[in-house]
């Protein structure tokens, strides 16, 4: 079938949108000169603290609720769990801000926005979900406090903050795993479409209109 | 005059180490978290348990128990997903979306809380079946009526020893019952009655061997005898709640907007401040993910100028004497392609 037989048709949608993504593509050796500000290290750091997270979490889930309420080996592997959670946010909230501020959405990005954005709402849910699992009075208390909210926001009887399984499996096997999708997504077009330029200067620089 | 380029692909490049990159950050990271782990742990608090109220603020067990019993307790009317009551469903408008997927966690106090946990004990102390038989047998003004001189007694109670001693009242077989489920709560049988299998229980399947829901529990605890800890941790709704941890640890500051809308009227006066708030989380996300397509909002950051400092390097190489003379040029490697005006 060709190309032009193809087209809308979704799966030849995404057939050549794999297609465009190569190995230099996604492990580039060099980038645009304007690529020189600490800023650009936000993202990487916040990769970083979910790497440990997804590492910490998966050792916790390995040996159970009891293991990490314990003295020992399980409490200092929840720490790094806690610790991984709060530099997750730090890093993630300094890349929000700064992307913002860089306009990153222009020049035909915003589906890269969109993705991010998306990862930080799933963050946040999933941040809250483990909040509940620690065993711990402020889960606990939190637990309580939050079932009004979820159910003056019509969810509640679905999702029942109470059902300590459900809201472990879905902290787990369901938000946890929409996060990495998201993020894998939002890196694969940050890659695909290449940082987004600096703003026109306002003196040296002749802005194309379209722009 | 170089014309500006849209395509990151025709600026000059500089060598780049994706894999060094992502092992210093990996690195960077791994230290900081391990190393704060190491030095400061983690929050822990012991949850309250019913068995721990029940030996420590016996009192405080009774009139909890008391005032389920009676059907009186903030569960007891509070509405879906619960039961069929009306105190606790929020509406804006004609807008009550608590009430659309119905009753889902039973929950009926008297029953989930006490007479269905004493049945259970009743193989252990016999005695309880006709304390039991005479509850369930007097009509629903009378139980009304014991259990409000059983309330009304309680205050003058004195406690010795672990035991309650309560003024005597026509309070009928209450004293006996809530004794009895003291005693099991004291033993730390309680919570497991309460979080049986049974179709009166928190939705579980009957015959379930599972315990994963722990609704009723919770629900038992939920008044004084958590807000008592709450507010010691400063964790109640006032004092900013979720946003801080329990003990001197970082919370979830990043729910700080939320938390925020809590602080302020109409969300902290409004008997659907939860809900408002809920759907203006919402909106202000979906605010934040339509942001490239928001006229005004868009460009606020080409207005705001933070852009200038995050990219110092390059506008001061654009803007300066002479193409580029104050860039790192030996970090430089310009594209043979391209073209510049």
């Amino acid at each position: 079938m060709s190309e032009r037989a193809g087209s809308g048709n979704w799966t030849s949608t995404v057939r050549r949108q794999v297609a465009d993504i190569t190995w230099d593509t996604l492990l580039p050796t060099d980038q645009p000169v304007y690529v020189r500000s600490v800023v650009y290290s936000f993202g990487a750091l916040t990769l970083g603290a979910l790497g440990l997270l997804i590492v910490s979490g998966v050792v916790l889930a390995a040996n159970g609720p009891f293991w990490w309420q314990v003295p020992g080996p399980g409490t200092f592997t929840r720490a790094v769990h806690y610790w991984s959670t709060q530099a997750f946010f730090f890093f993630l909230v300094l890349h929000l801000v700064a992307q913002f501020f860089m306009g990153s959405w222009r020049l035909g990005r915003g589906r890269t926005w969109v993705l991010g954005a998306l990862s930080f709402g799933v963050a946040v849910v999933t941040a809250f979900t483990g909040y509940l699992s620690r065993g711990d009075f402020f889960a606990q208390w939190n637990q309580v406090q939050s079932k009004s909210a979820f159910d003056g926001a019509g969810i509640g009887a679905w999702f029942n903050v109470l059902n300590n399984g459900q809201i472990y499996g879905l902290h787990i096997a369901v938000l946890g795993p929409v996060l990495l999708v998201l993020v894998g997504l939002h890196l694969t077009w940050v890659r695909r479409r290449g940082v987004v330029p600096p703003y026109p200067a306002d003196r040296g620089e002749q802005e194309d209109p379209a722009s | 005059m170089k014309r500006y380029r849209t395509d990151p692909a025709a600026y000059p490049t500089i060598p780049f180490d994706l894999v060094k990159e992502a092992v210093l950050s990996g690195a960077l990271i791994a230290v900081l978290v391990v190393g704060a782990a190491l030095v400061f742990g983690a929050p822990y608090v012991k949850p309250v348990t019913i068995q721990g109220v029940a030996r420590t603020q016996p009192v405080l067990f009774l009139r909890t128990a008391a005032r389920d019993l009676g059907n009186r307790s903030a569960i007891a009317q509070f509405g879906p997903p619960y039961n069929h009551g009306t105190a606790g469903v929020q509406s804006i408008g004609f807008l009550h979306p608590q009430t659309l997927l119905g009753v889902t966690t039973p929950i009926h106090p008297p029953t989930t809380d006490v007479l269905a946990p004493l049945r259970m004990a009743t193989p252990l102390d016999p005695a309880l079946g006709a304390a039991l038989q005479r509850w369930t047998r007097a009509g629903a003004r009378q139980q009304q009526a014991w259990v409000t001189a059983y309330l009304a007694a309680l205050p003058r109670a004195t406690v010795a020893h672990g035991a309650v001693a309560i003024p005597a009242a026509t309070d009928g077989p209450v004293p006996a019952l809530l004794t009895a489920l003291r005693q099991l709560a004291v033993g730390g049988l309680m919570s497991g009655a309460l979080d049986r299998a049974t179709p009166s229980g928190a939705g579980a399947p009957p015959n379930t061997l599972y315990r994963y829901d722990v609704a009723p529990t919770l629900l038992f605890l939920q008044g004084q005898a958590l807000h008592q800890q709450a507010k010691r941790y400063d964790l109640l709704g006032e004092q900013w709640g979720i946003m801080h941890d329990e003990q001197s640890y970082p919370g979830p500051w990043w729910l700080t907007p939320y938390t925020f809308l809590y602080q302020i009227p109409p969300y902290s006066t409004s008997p659907a401040g939860d809900m408002m708030a809920a759907y203006t989380m919402l909106v202000v996300f979906l605010v934040l993910i339509a942001l490239p397509w928001i006229p005004g909002l868009r460009g606020l950051p080409r207005r705001l100028r933070v852009y200038r400092v995050i990219w110092r390097d390059w506008y001061r190489a654009v803007e300066g004497p002479g193409d580029g003379s104050r860039m790192p040029a030996r970090l430089l490697r310009q594209r043979p392609s391209e073209q510049e005006g």
